[in-house]
């Protein structure tokens, strides 16, 4: 930008001549004339990162009213889709075919960050390291038992997301390799977000289930997947590979306020600040 | 990008050559030819300076007065009419009808010699500022090397701001003298809070990617580690005492925590299970809060219908932003909702006693105009504060408040409020190409405008920042 500033001022110079130029420096469309309604709904994921976000933009740009709702990724595209949001967030690529979910024609993606995920246990309980096979018996309902995987002798509580969960298709797909969830049983449940799920396994004795890293408290135990823990690090270095890109969907090309909006949370200020305070990952650190 | 810079610098100096605007014909005692003095803009560590040149023999000479007042030396004339310039160490002398300077009492020679025209002396300018230790380039005077744009800042005291700017994978902050633009870095950091400054202005305190707590002494740069509590810390403000910092606690910013200094020890004012609190203010006896709450809409979805049907509905009925005030002594877990209106809300500051607060209220129509309001800590009475012009910002500086609002077709006006009595007072106007007003407790003002940090110093604005 720096010589389009130059380059203005110059030209602004050759045009009045030097004895009479102000001041000020060029015109440009000033941050706070920007209006607009932004609506964003979908993942509960990402959620806290779009409300810092709004806040932030917010004070920046105090015409644009922001709204944002989270009822399961996949409402997202669907409510952009319907024409009653403009920003879909989704913990999937949305304009493409994902197994459970076709692609949302006509929908771009916009990476907004990157969420690693981790399967999570009551703090009750003492298996805390488990492989994927491990991991693939639990959610099917095949291994029953804690001490079936070197814990105490007591019944596992599976708590599963609803369909529809970016954090649920991402667990499936990258965690248990695709293999299918148990659907019903005595010691199964289902939860419809994330703070229901950050509810349900603090609470359950025996309990397992999955959320995004930064849901996770000092009332639960994330659990390392193979002997490698969820950390930023290990998803930065390649080792932990249950993660995904949050994205924001958009009906065609973003303009006005939404293009703005999705500018500010992909900028590098935002990226490398707020959005790693709330244990987010910058979609630059992936390489 | 090169290409465009160098058609850029090429314009300025193309503009210069033409302009001859405000012409004087001047003899002087030595010569009694008649010189043309020409009014040419320079760009002067940032800022567009105008300057007295002429033309000499087809060189262009430039005001050793002006050129030195632009860049901040000190100049005096000797009785033998030797021109002495001061600037940081360095001491240049030189003399009209002179080939010769003598810099620290080293002579060197001109290509062109100094002429003294209307009393005044020109000089070739590239020699003159580089003999200062500056750089000249097509016009382009850089005595100060000023730092490259300004994100985010704040006044640390009237003579010094401190500045963010993003850097590779985090942010650098630096200390930058309002006077002259020169800085030094404070810290580089990856994933750290922004740095907040201490009621005294002597120290910043900020919270890391982990939740770790740090303060840093600004006259030793010393960082000390307060708190290894591993919890998310959004917003933290000082305590007016200087001995804690209160601050919002979670990823969903649910409950008001405050950490002592002292030993660390962290306490939980308001845990009522609200979520997404948001602009938090403290009062000065650290006992009262007021915050915003973000409800958000709610949303019907039938998970187990076809996606294809897109069986969603999004309510947001009573969603906007409200305000509420809690005085913490009382300990019941029960806030005081302040405002129930449908505008839009932004901006929050609580009254040094606790007992209102102020609020940019934008209106929930298209217009989205705004207007500061204040409110009592029992929601009762609400008082339109400043209507008069549509408000973007709302900034505290001492004890006065000052607003960002709209004013001309290319400018925005800067208003003070005293919001004891609720009367207003014009400070000044400016671009509209502002970002971010910055108003210090000593009321210094200034302003982010295109991405630079300017002060406004004697009515007028200096930027400080490239």
């Amino acid at each position: 930008m720096k010589w389009f500033k130059q380059l203005t001022i110059a030209a602004l110079i050759a045009v009045i001549g030097f004895s009479s130029v102000p001041a000020s420096t060029p015109t440009a469309t000033a941050a706070s004339k920007l209006s607009g309604k932004i609506v964003i709904n979908g993942s509960s994921a990402l959620l806290p990162l779009t409300l810092q976000a709004a806040n932030e933009f917010k004070k920046l740009n105090p015409k644009v009213k922001i709204s944002a709702s989270a009822a399961g990724s996949v409402t997202g595209p669907q409510a952009v889709r319907k024409g009653i949001a403009n920003i879909g967030a989704v913990d999937w690529d949305a304009s493409k075919d994902v197994p459970g979910f076709k692609k949302f024609d006509g929908q771009v993606a916009h990476k907004v960050a990157v969420i690693p995920f981790a399967a999570v246990v009551n703090k009750n309980v003492t298996a805390t390291d488990l492989t994927t096979k491990e991991l693939q018996g639990i959610f099917s309902g095949k291994i029953k038992n804690w001490k079936e995987v070197g814990g105490k002798d007591a019944e596992i509580i599976v708590v599963n997301r609803t369909f529809g969960s970016g954090t649920r298709v991402n667990f499936q797909d990258k965690a248990l390799d695709g293999t299918s969830f148990m659907t019903k049983g005595d010691n199964y449940k289902e939860v419809k977000t994330s703070g229901d799920m950050k509810s349900a396994i603090e609470t359950t004795p025996n309990a397992i289930g999955y959320m995004d890293l930064a849901y996770v408290t000092d009332k639960m135990s994330a659990v390392k997947i193979n002997g490698v823990a969820p950390t930023e690090a290990n998803v930065i270095n390649g080792k932990y590979k249950v993660w995904g890109y949050g994205y924001y969907m958009t009906k065609g090309q973003p303009t006005g306020a939404t293009k703005e909006f999705i500018k500010y949370v992909q900028s590098t200020k935002f990226q490398n600040g707020s959005l790693k305070k709330l244990k987010f990952i910058p979609i630059s650190a992936i390489k | 990008m090169q290409m465009k810079k160098a058609m850029a610098i090429s314009m300025i100096t193309a503009a210069i050559s033409a302009a001859a605007v405000t012409p004087v014909f001047a003899q002087t005692a030595a010569d009694q030819h008649a010189v043309q003095i020409n009014r040419s803009t320079f760009l002067v560590n940032a800022n567009q300076v105008s300057i007295r040149t002429i033309m000499d023999g087809g060189v262009m000479l430039a005001s050793v007065r002006d050129m030195t007042n632009a860049i901040g030396a000190t100049l005096h004339i000797n009785r033998d009419h030797t021109v002495v310039v001061k600037l940081e160490g360095k001491t240049l002398k030189l003399k009209a009808s002179s080939k010769t300077i003598v810099l620290n009492g080293v002579s060197s020679s001109l290509k062109h010699q100094a002429k003294e025209v209307a009393y005044s002396t020109f000089i070739e300018p590239a020699a003159f500022i580089q003999a200062l230790g500056g750089t000249y380039d097509n016009s382009m005077i850089s005595t100060v090397q000023l730092l490259a744009g300004a994100e985010h800042a704040v006044w640390v005291n009237s003579s010094q701001l401190l500045v963010s700017n993003s850097a590779g994978e985090g942010r650098e902050d630096y200390l930058v003298h309002a006077a002259n633009g020169k800085y030094e870095l404070l810290l580089t950091s990856t994933g750290a809070s922004d740095l907040v400054l201490s009621p005294d202005g002597k120290s910043v305190a900020y919270s890391d990617a982990n939740g770790a707590v740090f303060t840093i002494d600004l006259s030793t740069k010393k960082s000390t580690q307060i708190s290894t509590d591993n919890s998310i810390k959004n917003e933290l403000q000082w305590s007016k005492d200087g001995s804690s910092l209160f601050y919002l606690q979670g990823d969903k910013s649910s409950v008001i925590a405050k950490l002592s200094l002292v030993d660390g020890k962290v306490s939980k004012l308001l845990e009522d299970k609200v979520d997404y609190k948001a602009n938090l203010e403290v009062s000065a006896d650290g006992t009262k809060v007021a915050y915003y709450v973000f409800k958000q809409p709610k949303v019907t979805a039938d998970s187990s219908k076809d996606v294809e049907l897109d069986d969603v509905a999004i309510d947001a009925t009573g969603t906007e932003p409200q305000i509420f005030f809690y005085n913490t002594t009382a300990a019941d877990n029960k806030p005081v909702q302040l405002t129930k209106d449908t505008a839009d809300k932004v901006f929050l500051h609580l009254a040094a006693d606790g007992s209102k607060v102020s609020y940019v209220s934008v209106s929930a129509d298209d217009a989205s105009i705004g207007q500061l309001v204040s409110v009592d800590n029992a929601g009762k009475a609400s008082t339109p504060l400043f209507a008069d012009k549509d408000v973007y910002q709302l900034v505290q500086g001492g004890s006065k408040l000052y607003l960002l609002t709209a004013d001309g077709s290319s400018t925005n006006a800067i208003y003070e409020i005293d919001s004891a009595t609720g009367t207003s007072k014009l400070v000044h106007t400016v671009s509209d190409s502002v970002s971010e007003l910055l108003v210090s407790g000593n009321s210094d003002i200034a302003a982010l405008i295109d991405g630079q940090l300017a002060v406004l110093s004697n009515g007028k604005w200096k930027n400080i920042t490239n």
